[in-house]
């Protein structure tokens, strides 16, 4: 029998390419106005850095990681996103040293996760990404979102949802987790043993948080 | 179980005064948006803004989220930099071509072939080969058979390119050094010497621009 793809995987043939090929001139072009510049980290990293930047009770660390030993002995990671790698970039080539902040990113390239295969959703698949970091100023929040809608629009999309939450500053969070715990604690029981570990881990870390808080 | 508390009732004055910025600016730039206090991001890092971006097309599976993002105050540290805040998104490629699929918007023609070359024996494949190279250094996309189909099969396979041009190169052409540079799209056909010909496309080429 002839080899195929791996499940989860597939070949982009001439007559699709051109249509990727489109979108990444569209994506250069678009970043070079805003002025985001192209990073291009490993696709394999440590798998520490996406259980310390993607975090540990997350799907993705949990479930979905293309995790292996090399002949190192090394615990190496396919990425499953991109914005850990680039952080951790940002920090190994000291980006936070340059004159002009905040420094603005983009990638693009293959991600790995090990997911059940559907429409849009592959385990290697690509993602276009942007990171501005160095700045907390709401202006450059709204030049993200407004660069990601310019893409969809560039290309000739029309029927866009742009939806939006505010997620608070630590203390915000720390205030909502322990209202949240509070609610849901007489009934643990009654989830499963994932969402149970995370009740448990958040009521860990919010305690950790008060401490630390106290500590200081 | 009753009502979970929403985070939206526990920001405090300054995560709200920031979110109001946000949306303000938002407006500046005349981009709608909706609030739903139920966008959650499945990083653990994430704080202040959330956002996604939503597919409305019909015809969509389960996933209509295209694009997702927000900010990290928190990450830099982490990873060991120093307080560096953060905001950033991430878009799947795929999700996009869905997306285009789905609003029956085309993108990526691939261009027309601009010359294709016709030997019709050996020393005139050789006269081709570098015809073929005359054009490519000239900037024009130029391409020959590599079967030794006969004349009509290559005629049918320069349709099927898309060709611009053909040029035909016989014993006829060799002898005299010129051959016809014939134009698809209107039939008219040029006699050229060899040396001619990429000038020439070339200055059509920019007379149609």
């Amino acid at each position: 029998m002839s080899i195929q793809a791996p499940r989860g995987t597939y070949d982009i043939l001439p007559g699709q390419s051109e249509k990727w090929q489109e979108i990444e001139q569209k994506i250069n072009e678009l970043c070079r106005l805003y002025q985001y510049k192209e990073i291009r980290t490993p696709v394999f990293e440590h798998t520490e850095l996406f259980q310390r930047g993607v975090g540990d009770t997350t799907d993705i660390v949990q479930k979905e990681m293309y995790t292996f030993q090399d002949r190192g002995n090394r615990s190496l990671t396919l990425r499953p996103e991109g914005t850990a790698s680039v952080v951790r970039s940002f920090v190994e080539n000291k980006l936070f040293g340059l004159p002009d902040q905040p420094v603005k990113l983009f990638y693009t390239g293959p991600m790995f996760r090990y997911e059940r295969p559907q429409a849009g959703r592959m385990r290697q698949f690509v993602q276009f990404g942007v990171e501005a970091i160095g700045s907390k100023d709401p202006a450059i929040d709204a030049e993200v979102i407004s660069l990601a809608m310019e893409l969809y629009r560039s290309v000739g999309l029309k029927k866009l949802r742009l939806v939006i939450n505010s997620l608070g500053d630590t203390e915000s969070r720390l205030s909502h987790k322990e209202a949240l715990v509070a609610h849901f604690a007489p009934r643990i029981d009654e989830f499963c043993s994932d969402c149970q570990t995370r009740l448990k881990k958040i009521r860990f870390a919010s305690l950790i948080a008060k401490l630390t808080a106290i500590t200081h | 179980m009753g009502t979970a508390p929403s985070l939206a009732d526990y920001l405090n004055e300054d995560s709200q005064a920031y979110f109001d910025d946000v949306k303000m600016y938002l407006e500046e730039l005349g981009i709608d948006y909706v609030v739903d206090p139920n966008l959650v991001r499945g990083l653990d890092y994430y704080n202040h803004t959330a956002f996604e971006i939503m597919s409305d097309a019909e015809g969509f599976g389960a996933i209509t989220t295209l694009c997702g993002g927000g900010r990290y105050n928190g990450l830099v540290e982490d990873l060991g930099g120093p307080e560096s805040p953060g905001i950033g998104f991430a878009m799947s490629i795929e999700r996009l071509l869905l997306a285009l699929e789905m609003e029956k918007v085309e993108i990526g023609q691939s261009q027309n072939l601009e010359v294709y070359v016709i030997a019709m024996d050996e020393s005139a494949k050789k006269q081709a080969f570098s015809l073929l190279k005359d054009f490519r250094s000239n900037g024009i996309s130029a391409d020959m058979d590599y079967t030794g189909r006969k004349l009509k099969a290559q005629m049918k396979s320069a349709d099927r390119k898309g060709a611009n041009y053909v040029i035909v190169i016989g014993e006829t052409e060799m002898e005299s050094g010129k051959a016809g540079l014939k134009e698809m799209a209107t039939g008219e056909q040029q006699e050229l010497l060899f040396s001619e010909m990429a000038e020439t496309i070339n200055n059509k080429k920019s007379l149609e621009e």
